[in-house]
């Protein structure tokens, strides 16, 4: 699967940090850690982001508890991190590795079209998401999206999203309820409207509905936490902080 | 009752002042002389017809509030059936012999009189009451139904009722006045004036008396008068011969008047005999009641005895006696009922000398006398009513002399206990000579044989004495002879020997031996033996009954073979055919033939004649154990020795008793009430009747405490005879429902068997749960209960059955059409990447390998996304309305932007978690894919909008265009050839197949939409 919302890489600057205002090529290379279970995959993408100018990978982990503590210590700019792995699972690595390192970014690796994991993952405070299929310069584009704070998020997302935020919520927080504009842009991604399209529909750039995006992932975990707590005993993924 | 005895009084005063004037005629007194010689022959010759003792009474009776609980009793008759019926103040009583039982009439509120003055008994149990008011009651003692009948005349007391041979009714009432019924209907006066008694002679003629004549009726339907040749009489009485007894107080003669007007017997009446009333006896006698002194009974030979209230008769004043038909008088007076019995057994009289002393034995001697031996005074003579005590001339004496023999010229020979044998010769006693009296010390039995030699049965074997010397037979075979009790000379010289523990034997050709195989140990206890004439025995025992041994075959007769009692003291042969036995019980005899006939299997019981208490005999407990218990002498008197005294029978003129009892229902009550029995009909218990109190009663007169009664209910199966003793008061409970019948008969011991029983149906009807009609339904009910059940377990069976292998199908379908699409779609593709993957290996660089891999990488991205699809299909966690919106939204994007169109996706913000099964998932899914296909092929679109709308009952899927459009009509009619056609056919298969619909709506131009309706 491919990005199927284009992002715009001049986007303004709200919600963006400046420290990782860092360029695509020269410079500090991005460094990029994997925690993948298997064995094929995680030498695949690791061999091709070492390719990849501007990417280093500074640790390959074959086991998520094993990972955790190395990841959280190398502080690299984005993990990559399988979502089905025995043991740990990605969404519970997530969640740990943010609690421990809150200013690493995780992006998930799937396989086909796993939204529900992609959904908990984000809930659990991933930034992105990939597919295996999605390898090349696809791949590396979106790491650095990622990096960039840019927030993709395709129609399926946005769906579960709606959802979630349209599930009862015990514990009603003001900071968790979204803005008019934010429902706004969910719903039209839901929709299946693209960025670009939503864009012009509402007379912003795409920056800004990427701001949107980002606002809602973020929404989305603060809503996610208090219907963990709301629900603690159900099960629901562990919540770092954040 | 005043009014009635100052009547009575006047009448008989009225004739005893007119007897001296009515002396017979000069004529008369001629005739009386010519006939004088027919008058004595015919006098003596009753005389010699009749018993030569007189008969004596023993008198029974119930006193009013004593034993009675009735008063102003009146009048009385006897049934046919031997109940004696009792006239009384309110209530007509019946007596059984025993009891007294009120007769209740159901018309007591009709009824205004309640004294009953005049009873007669008609033949078939109709009971005809007259009133003091003059009513006529008729109860029918078979049915139980008492009928009131019109007053058809002044009212007045009922003085009398008779019914004359043609069979119409009179009535004699207080006026003297004669009223004849017939057929219910009145008819007369027919006055003959005077107090009237009613008599029908034996041969039919119906008399009336009155004071100073006879009148005779006759069925022209006249009174006339009999022609009077016996002086003035002063009663009549109905003779058991022919004719008429008549009394003549003033020539103090009784005449027995023959239907020839002759006076067959004349007999001298003592002058104190002024009687109202008598009657001529079964043996000849006439008894009379004479008011003031009691009953007078003038015996054939003169001989008057005269029973009064010392005597124990109830009351000198007695209004009416009757006889049974075992000549058994019942008087009744005002204020008691008496009996009156034959005594057939008497106190020897004249042995007030013995005083206390128990008689042991008894024998008679040549000259009609008695030898008494007592128990501690001796032994004494009797002979013409005079007793002598025989004095003790030698010593050592025993006086306790347990048996005799007289020895003719030699005086009289008594054994002793203790002392051995004594020997008595004119008024003189003493040892016996020749006898070892420290040998032989007890002596119990002493017989002469037909040899004339003299055996005795002693404590240690048995003597005989022949020619003065005593020989003595000390053991039978190996075992020493003990304790003899008896001996009986048999036939050929064998002496029959029974002992006290050893059982019975003999003595023959000088050899003694028991008598065997042995019977019960009890059986050995031998009181009496007695040789039965044909070479056996008959052997009576203290408690085992009477035995009979005939060549080693035994017959044992008990209290169930009639036996009176099951001790058997002392046997005697009286000559005439019958043998007779002392017992614990009295006296019985019974005939030598129907014991022959029990021996020989022909009989099972035996009918004895019972001599007891109530027959005279002082005391029921005979002496026993003893040889000369009893003694019955050449003329056939029988002399027992009882612990009352020495009493005596005439065993010749003893009478004949019918045993024949008649039992009769006197009551049934259900559940405590008295009902009414109609004979010939079932009576009927109502449903859930608890109890049937039947009582009942056998009347007689003669030993009425010895009627045993049986009952059987025929409805029980196989029942049997249930003894109810003397019991007359049966209990049944809770009848099964159904037709039962009662039977009971009654009879003395022995007689049961042969007993004519009387029955009682009764019908018990049956409760609710009992009936038929409900059992029936019942059965209806559960049987089709039962198939109801059944039918139910099949077919649930049947559903279960139905389901599964719907849900096995279902599921074979599924695992078929998942292993089709893994065959078809991922197996196909996977070996194209497998194929394109070699053909690449084999490229060089250049050869377009670029290519190769890009066509590898999109066929394995679309194996990636098949596969994907088969997995969220299969996956049960999918099931819900929820993950299927949010998959086909997202199926439905994917197809419409990757095909280059705007894709708008309309789902709604919640979604429920309702249920949605594999099969709907898969086929919705599937069209939908269809529709956006069609539509990206054939629409030339330019935005599809995918729509889900869910609500609780029905979920919507529509797909829409806005191309090019088409003709519906064409799509519905299609043919399968036109993809579009033939999809929009694929498309409604499957929504068929999950009972779903589609609807499609397109125009030309104007863009097409599909929705898929499913109803969840």
């Amino acid at each position: 699967m491919s990005y199927e919302n284009e992002i715009d890489k001049t986007s303004d600057d709200s919600g963006r940090d400046p420290a990782r205002e860092t360029p695509n090529s020269g410079g500090k290379p991005l460094r990029i850690a994997v925690v993948e279970d298997d064995k094929v995959t995680r030498d695949t993408v690791v061999q091709w982001i070492s390719q990849t100018p501007g990417f280093e990978v500074v640790g390959a982990f074959e086991d998520a508890v094993v990972a955790l503590g190395p990841v959280a210590k190398l502080m690299p700019d984005v993990v990559l991190v399988d979502v089905n792995m025995p043991g740990m699972s990605g969404i519970d690595f997530v969640s740990a590795v943010i609690s421990r390192a809150p200013g690493i970014q995780c992006m998930m690796l799937t396989v086909y079209g796993d939204t529900e994991h992609i959904f908990q993952a984000l809930a659990a405070g991933a930034s992105g998401y990939l597919l295996k299929t999605t390898l090349g310069d696809e791949l590396v584009e979106a790491i650095r999206e990622v990096y960039r704070g840019g927030s993709p998020m395709t129609s399926d997302v946005a769906r579960k999203v709606v959802q979630a935020f349209h599930r009862p919520n015990p514990v009603e927080s003001g900071e968790a309820s979204l803005s008019s504009r934010e429902k706004e842009v969910l719903e039209m991604l839901a929709m299946g409207y693209l960025y670009k399209e939503i864009a012009q529909e509402l007379k912003v750039s795409m920056a800004t509905v990427s701001t949107f995006v980002r606002r809602i992932y973020i929404k989305l975990q603060v809503n996610s936490r208090a219907q963990a707590v709301a629900k603690a005993k159900i099960g629901m993924p562990r919540q770092g902080g954040h | 009752m005043e009014t009635r005895l100052l009547l009575n009084d006047l009448f008989r005063l009225g004739r005893s002042l007119l007897a001296p004037f009515c002396r017979p005629s000069t004529e008369l007194r001629s005739t009386i002389r010519s006939i004088f010689p027919i008058l004595l022959a015919t006098t003596v010759l009753g005389t010699a017809l009749t018993r030569l003792s007189a008969t004596e009474y023993a008198v029974q009776s119930w006193r009013a509030g004593y034993g009675l609980e009735a008063r102003g009793m009146d009048c009385c008759a006897i049934g046919r059936d031997g109940s004696v019926w009792i006239g009384a103040i309110g209530d007509l009583i019946r007596f059984d012999g025993l009891r007294f039982t009120r007769v209740p009439f159901d018309l007591s509120s009709s009824l205004a009189g309640n004294r009953i003055s005049a009873l007669w008994v008609d033949g078939n149990q109709d009971i005809w009451c007259g009133y003091e008011t003059g009513e006529l009651v008729d109860y029918n003692s078979n049915t139980g139904r008492a009928r009131l009948l019109p007053l058809e005349w002044e009212r007045q007391p009922v003085r009398a009722i008779a019914r004359d041979p043609t069979g119409d009714l009179w009535i004699l009432l207080n006026d003297h006045s004669l009223v004849r019924v017939r057929d219910g209907w009145t008819t007369g006066p027919h006055n003959i004036g005077g107090d009237l008694r009613f008599l029908t002679t034996k041969s039919g003629r119906f008399l009336a008396e009155r004071a100073g004549g006879v009148f005779e009726w006759h069925p022209g339907g006249k009174w006339q008068p009999v022609d009077e040749t016996f002086g003035y009489l002063y009663a009549v009485c109905p003779s058991r011969k022919e004719g008429y007894w008549l009394l003549n107080i003033a020539q103090e003669r009784a005449y027995h008047v023959g239907d020839g007007g002759f006076a067959l017997e004349t007999r001298v009446i003592p002058p104190q005999v002024s009687s109202y009333h008598f009657l001529e006896t079964l043996d000849g006698s006439l008894i009379a009641a004479v008011d003031g002194e009691g009953i007078v009974n003038m015996d054939p030979n003169g001989s008057v005895t005269t029973y009064g209230v010392n005597d124990g008769l109830a009351s000198s004043w007695i209004l009416q006696m009757v006889e049974d038909a075992d000549g058994t008088i019942v008087a009744i007076s005002s204020d008691g009922v008496s009996i009156l019995r034959a005594k057939e057994a008497r106190l020897v009289p004249g042995l007030g000398g013995l005083g206390d002393t128990r008689v042991m034995g008894i024998a008679g001697d040549e000259k009609g006398g008695l030898w008494i031996a007592t128990e501690g005074k001796g032994l004494f003579h009797y002979a013409d009513g005079a007793l002598r005590s025989s004095k003790v001339v030698k010593e050592p004496f025993n006086p306790y002399l347990w048996s005799l023999l007289d020895a003719g010229v030699d005086g009289v020979l008594a054994g002793s206990w203790g002392g051995g044998l004594e020997s008595g010769v004119n008024g003189q006693v003493g040892p016996a000579e020749g006898w070892d009296g420290t040998q032989h010390k007890i002596v119990t039995a002493l017989i002469r044989a037909s040899d004339g030699s003299i055996w005795a049965g002693t404590g240690d074997g048995i003597g005989q004495m022949k020619d003065g010397k005593w020989t003595w037979y000390l053991r039978c075979g190996d075992q020493p002879i003990r304790d003899v009790r008896c001996l009986a000379a048999g036939e050929g010289g064998r002496v029959w020997f029974g002992t006290n523990g050893q059982g019975a034997g003999y003595i023959q050709a000088s050899k003694a031996r028991f008598l065997g195989p042995d019977l019960e140990p009890d059986a050995r206890f031998v009181t009496a033996i007695h040789g039965d004439g044909a070479g056996g025995v008959w052997i009576g025992t203290e408690g085992s009954g009477l035995l009979d041994w005939r060549d080693g075959r035994w017959t044992h007769l008990l209290q169930g073979n009639g036996l009176p009692c099951d001790d058997v003291f002392h046997i005697d042969d009286d000559g005439r055919g019958t043998l007779w036995f002392t017992s614990s019980v009295g006296v019985y005899a019974i005939s030598k033939e129907s014991l022959e006939a029990l021996v020989d299997g022909r009989a099972s019981s035996v009918q004895p004649l019972l001599i007891n208490d109530e027959d005279g005999l002082p005391s029921t407990q005979c002496m026993g154990g003893t040889a000369n218990a009893a003694y019955l002498d050449s003329k056939g008197n029988y002399y027992i020795p009882t612990t009352g005294g020495l009493a005596v029978i005439d065993t010749r003129t003893i009478r004949r008793r019918d045993s024949r009892l008649w039992p009769t229902i006197t009551q049934v009550a259900i559940d405590g009430r008295p009902v009414a029995v109609r004979r010939g009909q079932p009576l009927v218990l109502r449903p859930a009747t608890q109890s049937i109190r039947v009582q009942f009663t056998a009347p007689t007169l003669t030993h009425p405490s010895l009627v045993n009664f049986e009952y059987r209910l025929d409805s029980i199966k196989n029942s049997d005879w249930v003894s109810l003793g003397e019991s007359r008061d049966l209990l049944l409970q809770r009848m099964a429902p159904g037709t039962h019948r009662l039977e009971i008969r009654a009879g003395y011991p022995g007689t049961l068997a042969t007993a004519i029983p009387i029955g009682l149906d009764l019908r018990q009807m049956p409760t609710l749960f009992e009936s038929v009609w409900f059992r029936v339904v019942l059965w209806i009910v559960t049987i089709a209960g039962l198939v109801v059940l059944i039918w139910s377990l099949v077919r649930r069976r049947y559903v279960i059955e139905r389901r599964r292998l719907e849900l096995e199908s279902a599921v074979e379908q599924e695992r078929r059409r998942i292993s089709r699409d893994i065959h078809d779609d991922l197996g196909a593709r996977l070996t194209q990447v497998m194929l394109l993957s070699q053909v690449g290996d084999r490229m060089g660089p250049d050869d377009g390998r670029k290519t190769i891999f890009g066509r590898i990488h999109s066929t394995a991205k679309a194996v990636t996304k098949a596969l994907d699809e088969l997995v969220w299909t299969v996956n049960p966690v999918h099931d819900t309305v929820e993950d299927f919106a949010l998959y086909v939204a997202r199926i439905a994007q994917e197809m419409i932007t990757e095909a280059g169109v705007r894709c708008r996706i309309r789902i709604p913000h919640s979604l429920s978690t309702t249920g949605l099964n594999a099969g709907a998932r898969h086929h919705l899914l599937m069209c939908m894919k269809e529709a956006i296909a069609n539509a990206i092929t054939h629409a030339h679109c330019e935005q599809i909008d995918v729509r889900l709308e869910v609500d609780d009952a029905r979920l919507r899927l529509t797909v829409r265009d806005d191309g090019r459009g088409f003709e519906v009509e064409s799509c519905a009619k299609g043919s399968g050839v036109d993809p579009v056609h033939s999809g929009c056919c694929n498309m409604r298969e499957r929504m068929k197949e999950i009972g779903g619909t589609i609807n499609l709506t397109s125009r030309p131009g104007k863009g097409t939409e599909v929705s898929f309706e499913y109803h969840l």
